[in-house]
């Protein structure tokens, strides 16, 4: 077990990527607080965690609220007595096309996105220099390499996250605190679900992916367990594509739109 | 043990962070083909990994040799069945190497590039037909930071691992639908010999590496033999075409430290 001596706070572990991550780390040994906005979802999965022999707490965050933030920061301390690892999932997509995006609209995106990172690291990483270190894992998306068509609220909120990433690693390094990001590509799961459930869109997507297929939750546990161990103890600032070749380049000659 | 029942072949393994990434596969379960010129150090490479309970065995190989290339993959199959997992280590820079391009010998700049660029291609063109017969396979390619943050003075090498990188992508996007996965590390500076020639006083060379590394020390050869496990593994199922840095955050940004650290005041 590569982390039984870890602490995680997973947010957005209520379902999709959050879960998967979340359950990742629980397999490997880490005792994990399971935070999401919908309290139902993460008691579900922080049980399922404990039925499987593995530690957790389900905890209610607004990633947006400050005092909501460090209510689970408090209640993770008081459960399990220190915070070494922290994986940012909680988030957000908006499919309203550009000229209909409202200002409301595209401040709740970049609310959630971006400023929820923000203070949920915050708050976690003032933990993390009174014990000695830790390791912060964002999760940013292709969509902070690439722009993606009609998608240019979430880009902008996700592109954001990368070099918060980058920026964070350079002024929290001289604590030993890590800062990294992943870069996942389209992944079915509930909040992709009025896009990906289109099974002529679903397949022109996977169409475009060198490995064949979407990306599970699961998918995603590996790489997350790598940053939060010891192993990565001198990766910092780095973001890790893991979409199935997707961003590499094109996987086929191109088709023209018709 | 999350390497079982591969096999493994590692380029310039006989010593630095090659070497590392050989002990460390073995110790995660994989037969290892350790390979390079230096038959002696190679051979207690092999030594050390058994002597530990482990699969190894030392082959001698010049990466830029095709049929020296050739005969190593073969070696590998003949030896434990099969090929899953080629990492492309070997790589060259030297003092003739480091100096502006106007400067720089046409015999230098070949070189470079057969070792650091044509060597993992010949690797990879004659392992990927193994891997293909069997299903699948990993590429592990050792670029450098330096292939996307360039650095004064080292023209050839830094085109040669830029290279590298496109070279891995390439490869990932023509072999993902047999399952053959191909990704690059990017090393910041590491303690190796390889890296003796950047220094004569090695005191002085190691607080310099600190002080302009934002985690604060210089590199061990473990963390890119943790790096190149990861992505050999199944862990790694949906990672392909893509940069692993490993560089204590020396590439990420500019860093510049105030003497009392970041503050943690609260607003």
């Amino acid at each position: 077990m590569r982390l039984a001596d870890k602490v995680a706070i997973v947010t957005g572990a209520g379902r999709g990527n959050g879960r998967g991550i979340a359950r990742g780390l629980a397999r490997e040994g880490a005792a994990v607080a399971v935070a999401d906005i919908i309290e139902e979802n993460a008691r579900k999965v922080a049980r399922g965690i404990e039925d499987s022999g593995g530690r957790a707490i389900a905890l209610k965050v607004d990633v947006t609220d400050p005092q909501s933030v460090q209510g689970m920061v408090d209640a993770t301390l008081a459960a399990f007595s220190t915070i070494t690892t922290l994986v940012n999932d909680a988030g957000v997509i908006s499919r309203i096309p550009f000229f209909e995006t409202t200002k409301e609209e595209f401040q709740r995106v970049v609310d959630v996105n971006l400023t929820g990172t923000f203070l949920v690291a915050q708050a976690v990483a003032r933990v993390m220099v009174k014990a000695g270190g830790g390791s912060i894992i964002n999760i940013a998306s292709q969509g902070a390499e690439r722009g993606a068509y009609e998608l240019v609220t979430y880009c902008a909120s996700k592109g954001g996250v990368k070099t918060f990433t980058m920026a964070l690693a350079v002024t929290l390094g001289q604590y030993n605190i890590r800062v990294n990001a992943i870069a996942p590509g389209p992944i079915p799961t509930d909040m992709t679900a009025a896009s990906l459930g289109d099974p002529v869109r679903r397949a022109s997507i996977e169409a475009g992916i060198p490995l064949g297929r979407l990306g599970t939750p699961e998918d995603l546990a590996g790489i997350c367990v790598y940053y939060a161990s010891d192993e990565s103890s001198w990766v910092t600032g780095s973001t890790m594509w893991i979409d199935g070749g997707g961003l590499a380049g094109l996987a086929r000659a191109p088709i023209a739109r018709k | 043990m999350r390497l079982k029942d591969k096999a493994a072949l590692v380029t310039g393994a006989t010593a630095g962070l090659g070497q590392s990434i050989a002990e460390a596969f073995a110790r995660e379960g994989a037969a290892v083909l350790v390979t390079g010129r230096d038959a002696a150090r190679g051979e207690a490479v092999v030594e050390g990994i058994r002597s530990s309970g482990g699969r190894a065995r030392f082959r001698r190989l010049d990466v830029t040799a095709e049929e020296e290339v050739e005969a190593a993959v073969a070696a590998t199959v003949d030896e434990w069945g099969r090929l899953d997992v080629v990492v492309n280590n070997a790589g060259y820079y030297g003092p003739a190497s480091m100096r502006p391009l106007a400067e720089l010998p046409v015999a230098e700049w070949d070189r470079v590039i057969q070792v650091n660029l044509r060597g993992p291609f010949l690797v990879c063109r004659a392992a990927i037909p193994a891997m293909i017969r069997q299903g699948g396979g990993a590429i592990v390619s050792i670029a450098s930071i330096r292939a996307i943050h360039c650095s004064h003075n080292l023209p050839a090498y830094t085109a040669s691992k830029a290279a590298l990188i496109q070279m891995t992508k390439s490869i990932a996007l023509d072999y993902g639908a047999q399952n053959i996965r191909a990704n690059a590390i990017l090393p910041g500076v590491h303690d190796t010999p390889g890296g003796q020639q950047s220094y004569t006083d090695r005191e002085e060379y190691l607080r310099r590496i600190a002080s302009l590394t934002p985690l604060g020390r210089i590199g061990h050869p473990s963390g890119i033999a943790y790096a190149a496990v990861f992505l050999a593994s199944d862990e790694a199922a949906y990672i392909t075409g893509a940069t692993l840095v490993v560089d204590g955050g020396r590439i990420a940004g500019e860093y510049r430290p105030h003497r009392s650290g970041p503050s943690t005041r609260r607003a």
